[in-house]
């Protein structure tokens, strides 16, 4: 009751003290966070760094060569050349699925009967291991970017469906009928809740569609590709080149990061209203 | 605020009542035959004046809500006429505050922007709609709650928001479906006593659906009092207790336990309808 009273027994200024010191409290929690993290990072590669002197380079480099293998790289170009293929056709993949992927979301979460007639064949198709396609895909469409696109956007474009279609049937119905009974215009409705009501569901989609685009990229390329990082993996891999292997999978590592840190900042702004109760989780 | 009963006379000859429900039936939805099993509402006939304050209640699947939804237009009546202020129902009728039992804030709106969205919808620019918003909330109680989302206020702020919205609309009849079922019962009387305060000095009609007989005698000038389903109108009853009143307090008013036991009296009366068909 204490939450209902009219203004409840905190003063104005009782209430900024508060606030105040949690927002201290969150800070210092944010920065203790940021070293742990750090830590948690620099002990497998020091690890690594020791194992490497005790079974040997030549199995599983070493972070040093690896540095340097980078550092080499980024000097002669190829780090550019293979890392921007790798992430054109996961970022075309993911564009695309995710356009089908709403558009067939919204079309079967508005038309029931149409999605009880398809749910088989879809469910088929999503259960379906798309990396198997990927040999069809390469032989129809060639070793280039295509074949790598569409491979993406096949594993994509489920994952995305499937949200959205879940999104559109829990929009809520006396949010619409609360909509309606003021005459609100149709734009208002898509604009203010259709539109909002969807995106948590799309961000979800498209944090896991993120993971998809890249494994559909290597995977492409690992069975047919003149160039990026899944090549780079494969070829290195052929020549017992270690280091290089493993430097492709490191550059593999930081794109997915910096993806997941990307959404991660579009995600807050977009969802900004669920924030606000996240933090009592978080903490 | 309404006078001018002579233009409306003028306009609607023999029309006196602000809301006329007359002969309405509802099938269900997908009902393909005329069976009377099909149906949710049975001939339902109901008039209400102009600023008068009415409750329904009705054992649960009785229609109630159905009929809400049929003033406002929401849904369309498989027979019968219904007419707000002299214009026949068709569509969803302009001058209609819906308040829904959910209370169908946008969460990713903050509470002024939940409100300034009902005098947009109701007409008003943009800058006058947030002005009035912040006026309505501050009145309500809510004037520190204003940047405040959803899922930060407890229900029945949230409640008093939704009022707020509907009221930033500016209809002249207010339905409201059950507002407080979800509500415990301390933050209930709060929130009921806010609200009968501003609904007595709006003076607007309104149709108040609810379970809570207490409620609905502590609210309304006159409680309607429905059958199981198919939903009729079973008996009704003229609340004569003085206003304005207080959401707790009328409980203690000299006149009220009659009117409960004579209300609890046609309502056992149809649940024992419907319990005896369950068995």
């Amino acid at each position: 009751m204490s939450v209902e009273g009219n203004g409840g027994s905190l003063s104005a200024a009782d209430e900024f003290e508060f606030e105040r010191g949690r927002r201290r409290e969150q800070q210092q929690r944010a920065r203790r966070l940021r070293l742990d993290q750090l830590v948690a990072a620099l002990v497998p590669l020091a690890l690594w760094q020791l194992a490497a002197q005790w079974i040997g380079k030549k199995w599983i480099s070493s972070p040093v060569d690896v540095a340097g293998r980078i550092w080499m790289m980024m000097m002669d170009g190829s780090l550019v050349l293979h890392t921007w293929e790798t992430f054109k056709e996961a970022m075309l993949g993911l564009l695309i699925g995710v356009v089908f992927g709403v558009v067939g979301g919204i079309v079967l979460g508005l038309w029931r009967r149409l999605s009880d007639a398809v749910d088989p064949v879809v469910m088929g198709f999503y259960s379906l291991p798309r990396v198997s396609l990927a040999p069809l895909f390469i032989i129809w469409l060639g070793i280039g970017l295509l074949a790598k696109v569409t491979l993406v956007a096949s594993m994509v474009v489920f994952v995305v469906l499937f949200n959205v279609r879940e999104g559109v049937r829990s929009i809520d119905r006396e949010i619409i009928d609360s909509f309606r009974s003021m005459n609100a215009p149709r734009s208002a409705l898509i604009r203010h809740v259709i539109i909002p009501s969807l995106m948590p569901w799309l961000m979800t989609a498209i944090r896991i569609g993120i993971g998809m685009s890249l494994v559909g990229a290597v995977v492409g390329e690992l069975i047919g590709a003149s160039k990026g990082l899944g090549w780079y993996v494969s070829h290195s891999s052929g020549i017992y080149d270690m280091t290089g292997a493993i430097t492709a999978l490191f550059i593999l590592m930081v794109l997915a990061m910096l993806f997941n840190g990307v959404l991660a900042i579009v995600e807050r702004r977009v969802l900004h209203w669920r924030r606000s109760n996240d933090s009592w989780m978080v903490g | 605020m309404r006078h001018g009963n002579v233009t409306d006379l003028a306009e609607a000859p023999a029309e006196p009542s602000k809301i006329v429900v007359q002969g309405v039936s509802l099938r269900y939805a997908g009902a393909t035959s005329l069976a009377r099993s099909n149906l949710a509402l049975d001939d339902v006939s109901l008039h209400v004046a102009d600023g008068e304050f009415i409750a329904i209640v009705g054992p649960s699947g009785c229609g109630k809500s159905s009929l809400l939804r049929l003033v406002s237009g929401l849904l369309a009546a498989s027979s019968g006429q219904i007419r707000v202020g002299g214009k026949t129902v068709q569509g969803v009728h302009p001058s209609i505050g819906f308040l829904f039992q959910s209370d169908a804030l946008l969460p990713w709106k903050t509470a002024l922007e939940n409100v300034a969205i009902g005098a947009v919808l109701g007409g008003r620019g943009q800058d006058e709609a947030r002005d009035r918003a912040r006026v309505l909330l501050q009145e309500i109680g809510l004037g520190g709650a204003l940047d405040k989302y959803p899922s930060e206020l407890s229900g029945g702020m949230r409640k008093r928001v939704a009022l707020s919205r509907t009221m930033a609309y500016e209809p002249d009849v207010f339905l409201f479906d059950e507002p407080f079922s979800a509500l415990d019962a301390q933050t209930r009387i709060h929130v009921g006593n806010r609200f009968l305060r501003i609904l007595e000095n709006l003076k607007q009609t309104v149709i108040f659906v609810t379970h809570d007989i207490d409620e609905a005698i502590a609210l309304a000038d006159r409680v309607v009092v429905m059958t199981a389903a198919p939903g009729r109108i079973a008996a009704e009853f003229r609340i004569d207790l003085p206003r304005p009143r207080d959401y707790y307090q009328s409980r203690l008013a000299p006149g009220f336990s009659e009117f409960q036991g004579q209300i609890w009296e046609v309502l056992r009366h149809e649940m024992q309808g419907v319990l005896g068909h369950e068995r």
